[in-house]
Parts: C-alpha cells; sequence; structure tokens
C-alpha cells in the first residue's frame, strides 16, 4: 500500500539482477586470472539467459523473458546508449552468442558489457534502498 | 590487504557478528519463533560471506574492485535492513504484533498463501508495508484494533506471491501489457497519429513493465482473496489519501484505474449486484471530490487492457493453487466483508460491533487481554 513495498520490490529484483551478474563475473575474472576453471557452465548460461533478456527488453520485445529485468535497468541502460542504442543491441546479440559457446575463454568485450549492466543494476539497487529511507 | 574496502569489510563482520549474537540470544514468543530461526540464519551466512570477502586472495587487485565492492554494498544493505527491520520488530514483539501475526497467518490459510505466514509487526510509520525478504509485514499500530485496513494484508501478501513467483505470474502479465502497447504503437503509426502520441504510449507501456504491474497485481490478488472488502478498503484509502484519483505517477497507478481494475476482478469472482454498488460509489466519490478524467488517462489505462488483465490474473493465480474468494468458506475475508457491510449499514454502531468482533477474534486465536 505504501510506496515502501513498491520499493523493496524493485530493490530485490534489482539487487538479485546485480548480485547474479557480480558472482558470475568474479568466477570468469579468477578463471582467468589462475587460469582454473571456476567459471561453471551453469553460470555460463545463467549469464547467456541474463544478457539476452537484457537485450530483449531494451528491443521491446514482446515476450517478456524468464530473468527478469527491472524496468529501472532498462530505462538507465536507454539512458546510458539513447544515441547509439542499436550498436549497444549488437553488442548484446555478439556477446550472447560468444558466451553460449561451451568451454571457450569469455573475451574482454563480453567482461566489460557484463561489468556495465551489473554497474546498473548495482546502482538502481542502491538508488531504491536509499529511497525506501528517504535519505 | 592494505585497500580501501578492507577497514569497511571488518566493520560490517563486526555488524554481522552482532546482529547474529542478537538473534541467537532472543526470547521471542512462539508466533515469532520460525521467524527469529530464519532471520538468525541469514546473518549468519552473510557473516560466513563478509568473512569469505575478507579472505580471498583477490580482493585487494585492482580488477576486482568494484565487484568486491558491490558484494560490499549488498551484504551492508543486508546488515541494515534486519537490523531496521526483523531486529526491531522481534525484540519489541508485544501482545498487538503476536495478535496480528495470528491475523496474517488466518489470512494466509483462508486463500492458501502457499509459503510460511509473514510475521506481522504493528510499528509502522508508512501504513501498510511489506518487507518481502525479511517475511515481515509492517502495519501502523492502531490496526490491531480495527478491522476496515485488514484487506490491505491481502494486498502486502501479494508482494510476497509477485516475487516469489515470476515466472507463474509477473512473466505472463508483463507478456499481456507488452502485446497490448505494441498492438496499440503499430496501430498509432499506421493510422498516422503524431510522434508525441506515439512516444507517451511508449513512456506508459514502461511504466506499466516497472512497478505498475507489479501493484496492479497485488491489487488483484487482495480481491480475488477478500471478495468486495478490499475493494471499500481501497475506496476508503482513496477519499483519506488521494490528491488526484486521475495521476499518472511513476510508483502507483492512477488510483481510478485501480478501482477500475478492482471492480473487474469483483465481477470475476462475485454476482453483478456488488459490482454495480461499488461502481455507484466509486462515481459518487470522484463527483464529491470534482475529479474530472483527464484525455491521457484511457491512453495510459485502456478499459480493454485492464478487462483482459484482470481475467489473466485470476488465471495465474488459480493456476498457482490460490483459492478465490467464496463465501462461507473463507473466515477471515467474511469477518471483513461483514465488517464492511455493518460498516455501511450502521456507521454510528459499527465501533462497537468491531470491538465485540475483535475480542472474539483474540480469545479464539489466544490472544487474550
Amino acid at each position: 500500500m505504501s510506496d515502501v513495498s513498491a520499493l523493496s520490490h524493485e530493490y530485490r529484483t534489482s539487487a538479485k539482477l546485480a548480485e547474479e551478474l557480480n558472482s558470475g563475473i568474479i568466477a570468469i575474472k579468477k578463471a582467468r586470472l589462475h587460469r582454473r576453471s571456476e567459471f561453471t557452465e551453469e553460470q555460463r548460461r545463467q549469464l547467456t539467459n541474463t544478457l539476452e533478456a537484457v537485450r530483449s527488453r531494451l528491443a521491446n520485445e514482446e515476450k517478456t523473458p524468464a530473468v527478469i529485468v527491472p524496468q529501472e535497468v532498462v530505462t538507465r541502460l536507454v539512458e546510458r546508449h539513447r544515441s547509439k542504442l542499436a550498436y549497444f543491441l549488437e553488442d548484446l546479440t555478439e556477446a550472447a552468442a560468444a558466451l553460449s559457446r561451451p568451454s571457450t575463454p569469455v573475451e574482454d568485450f563480453v567482461v566489460h558489457l557484463l561489468d556495465e549492466i551489473c554497474d546498473v543494476a548495482d546502482q538502481t539497487a542502491s538508488s531504491m534502498f536509499r529511497r525506501m529511507r528517504r535519505r | 590487504m592494505g585497500h580501501v574496502l578492507e577497514p569497511l569489510l571488518h566493520d560490517l563482520a563486526e555488524r554481522f557478528r552482532f546482529l547474529e549474537e542478537e538473534l541467537r540470544r532472543m526470547t521471542v514468543p512462539p508466533e515469532a519463533e520460525a521467524s527469529r530461526q530464519q532471520i538468525h540464519q541469514l546473518a549468519a551466512r552473510a557473516k560466513l560471506s563478509v568473512e569469505g570477502v575478507l579472505a580471498d586472495p583477490d580482493v585487494s587487485r585492482p580488477e576486482f574492485a568494484k565487484n568486491f565492492y558491490h558484494t560490499f554494498k549488498r551484504l551492508s544493505e543486508l546488515a541494515q535492513a534486519i537490523d531496521e527491520g526483523p531486529l526491531f520488530s522481534l525484540s519489541r514483539f508485544r501482545d498487538e504484533d503476536r495478535f496480528l501475526t495470528k491475523v496474517v497467518a488466518a489470512v494466509c490459510r483462508d486463500f492458501q498463501f502457499p509459503d510460511e505466514p509473514p510475521i506481522c509487526g504493528a510499528m509502522s510509520a508508512q501504513y501498510y508495508c511489506a518487507m518481502t525478504e525479511m517475511n515481515l509485514i509492517l502495519v501502523p499500530q492502531g490496526e490491531a484494533t480495527h478491522l476496515l485496513g485488514w484487506p490491505d494484508f491481502y494486498h502486502e501478501l501479494g508482494h510476497f506471491i509477485v516475487l516469489r513467483n515470476e515466472s507463474a505470474v509477473l512473466v505472463p502479465l508483463m507478456d499481456l501489457v507488452a502485446h497490448h502497447f505494441a498492438q496499440g504503437i503499430d496501430e498509432a503509426r499506421r493510422t498516422g497519429r503524431p510522434e508525441k502520441a506515439i512516444e507517451e504510449l511508449k513512456t506508459f507501456r514502461d511504466l506499466w513493465l516497472g512497478d505498475w504491474i507489479v501493484e496492479f497485481a497485488c491489487d488483484l490478488l487482495a480481491t480475488f482473496a477478500t471478495g468486495y472488502s478490499f475493494a471499500w478498503e481501497n475506496l476508503r484509502l482513496c477519499a483519506r489519501m488521494s490528491t488526484d484519483v486521475y495521476a499518472i505517477v511513476k510508483s502507483h497507478p492512477a488510483d481510478a484505474a485501480r478501482a477500475e481494475l478492482i471492480v473487474e476482478m469483483v465481477s470475476l469472482i462475485l454476482d453483478g449486484k456488488e459490482k454495480e454498488f461499488l461502481e455507484d460509489r466509486w462515481s459518487e466519490l470522484v463527483a464529491t471530490v470534482g475529479a474530472a478524467e483527464p484525455q491521457l488517462f484511457r491512453a495510459a489505462f485502456p478499459k480493454t487492457l485492464l478487462r483482459d488483465l484482470a481475467k489473466k490474473t485470476k488465471e495465474c493465480f488459480e493456476a498457482l493453487g490460490l483459492k478465490a474468494y467464496s463465501a462461507g468458506q473463507c473466515p477471515m475475508a467474511d469477518l471483513l466483508n461483514d465488517a464492511w457491510k455493518y460498516f455501511q449499514s450502521h456507521p454510528e454502531s459499527y465501533a462497537d460491533w468491531e470491538r465485540a468482533q475483535i475480542g472474539e477474534l483474540r480469545q479464539k486465536v489466544g490472544i487474550n487481554d
């Protein structure tokens, strides 16, 4: 009934997205640094699904992806890439395709893209958390 | 480590040690014990996570700095949320909270809420609100002695259901909204409507896919499970708090659209008489406040979309195994419907009737004065 419940919901979905991306990115970076397979196939699948979901929401496709991308995250990404959105969508498609190939090293451009989306999800979660407390 | 995060992580580990210890030692009434255990485990796991980050050999490497900072932020938010929510509530858990927690549990049984019922604290400064991650509902202190606002419990429980069942509830509803607006935008382009009108449709679509769809789904859950008492409570809340029933704001759909959608759900589960009565009273309220429907209102809240949304949401709730209101089979919803009926037919003697009902209910659930 109060705005707190709505903000709490949006906080939870943004924080969940940020956490999933962040733990995947840490695993990728560790695997690259230590040359060990700390990045599992399950994490690879999850991150691929997330990239595809972000692309689908940014492209305003009618079919809602199974991974929920909060509208605030979508809005922030659109604002960042407003003039070059088509290129950003292409980058997302390419990154999802690259990531979906099992057991291949993850390229730098994929990590940068994941980092960027993770940053935006993190900013959204932090902003919701603050708004719940009216600071 | 020698990194900016190091002292902050030690501070956070100490906060979780404090929270874990407080929650471990705390003695609470039986109604709150499951919640205490759950939050205690959450704090204990979070403490281990912070210690894990502190022990990570890569934590001070520059290429990981931002990622571990993100981890620190989420865990800090969790510590604050536990401190401000369940720890605060559980450490002051009084008879009013015990009573309302039992009321919430009875409400959950009424419509077959699929999870452990949340606990309830009568200590909110923000009207009714749900802290879903903490399995906690907060309400103003006076709610333990007043029935008319209780249909809002169902709305708050809706937040738990929507968040925990995204693929079964939220995704199909978002599909419906996205499809509706895609058709509207195509039609606007085909008929040569100005670019401004198309941009407005896109803005409304984005608002729907943001907070609005969640609020609508929670209203629909409350109506689905209570019948008409939520519709009356919504009308009362609008009369008390609305500044403009047609206002389009980001965080909540317009009050008039919510009222219309609630009536749609009422007509799906009850007979037409109730629907007409509710519509008449709503029109009366709108006329009393002197509000007029602005031109954009229908573009934002098309009648067909509201009608389809009510139907689709009902299907989703039924597929989840939730039980729609049926007179005589849902004791809490029956009580609330009776309360609203009595309130409208005997407003002068309602307070005495309500006091007696709450007294009986307290006896029944074993919370005596």
